[in-house]
């Protein structure tokens, strides 16, 4: 890991979809039964930049990279999961 | 002794000051979730920069005998529904490039109009020094990506939050088009100057 870019590639951590949720509650400060796999991001946080902030954190966490492309379809919890998850198997 | 503000001054300048309240938050929360390294370290005095400016446009209008306005939206609030949401560093600091060259073209072309309120010339000075420096760190800080995005790659980021920014600037002159009039700082936009 490149602190010297905050990268964020180097080290892909090992979770669950259950611990995924878990995060994202945590960032969020929210209970974690609030964070179901169909809920609408936008639903969880109080606004955009919000949002921003949370997929930000999550990859910093995770170690995962997103781009714009990657979040153009994601709606839900589970479609953020479907996009992340590959790169935290390699 | 003190210049009363005109109604459309005070919303301009409480315009100014929600702006850059939001900035203060989006990038201070940001802060917290980075790692240690070169670019958190020029986020947290970019934040703390954000919210003295967002102090000096308080004060600024306080003593010029108005209270500022509550604004419920930001600038910057637009770029996410025109553009789409950023979703990585690399992304977050190509549109802030882009806001801040939006910035420093407002506050230098409200600084050039004629027979401005010295409390108001005195408060764009003391910012626009800071959001020079916000300019650089950020273009710093893109080019030292190169190496993992590649040049091109940023470049299209840029362009593409840049042709947003052209959007959403069009779209604000033209919501508040007699407010800037009435305040002799609305003047055409160029079409390039990334």
């Amino acid at each position: 890991m490149s602190s010297e870019a905050n990268s964020v590639k180097a080290c892909a951590v090992m979770v669950d979809a259950a611990e995924f949720r878990k995060k994202i509650a945590n960032i969020l400060r929210i209970a974690p039964e609030k964070v179901q796999d169909d809920c609408a991001l936008t639903d969880l946080v109080s606004d955009s930049f919000a949002l921003v902030d949370m997929v930000v954190e999550l990859q910093e966490d995770l170690g995962a990279r997103l781009t714009q492309e990657n979040l153009r379809d994601v709606r839900t919890v589970r479609d953020l999961w479907a996009q992340i998850e590959p790169q935290l198997q390699k | 002794m003190t210049e009363k503000l005109k109604e459309n001054e005070v919303w301009l300048l409480s315009f100014y000051r929600t702006s850059e309240i939001s900035g203060a938050l989006f990038f201070g929360k940001l802060c917290k979730s980075l790692r240690p390294g070169p670019i958190q370290h020029d986020m947290t005095k970019h934040f703390s920069d954000e919210a003295v400016h967002s102090w000096l446009w308080t004060d600024c209008i306080d003593r010029m005998g108005a209270k500022p306005l509550k604004l419920a939206d930001a600038y910057q609030d637009q770029y996410l529904a025109v553009a789409g949401m950023p979703a990585n560093m690399m992304e977050i600091l190509a549109l802030t490039h882009v806001f801040e060259k939006r910035v420093i073209r407002q506050y230098a072309l409200h600084s050039r109009v004629p027979d401005l309120h010295t409390e108001i010339h005195s408060t764009l000075s003391k910012i626009m020094d800071d959001e020079k420096w916000h300019l650089s760190w950020v273009h710093d800080a893109l080019a030292k990506m190169e190496p993992e995005y590649g040049k091109d790659y940023i470049e299209q980021t840029i362009k593409k939050f840049w042709d947003a920014d052209q959007e959403v600037y069009k779209r604000t002159m033209k919501e508040h088009e007699e407010r800037v009039r009435d305040l002799g700082i609305l003047t055409p936009e160029p079409t390039s100057g990334i």
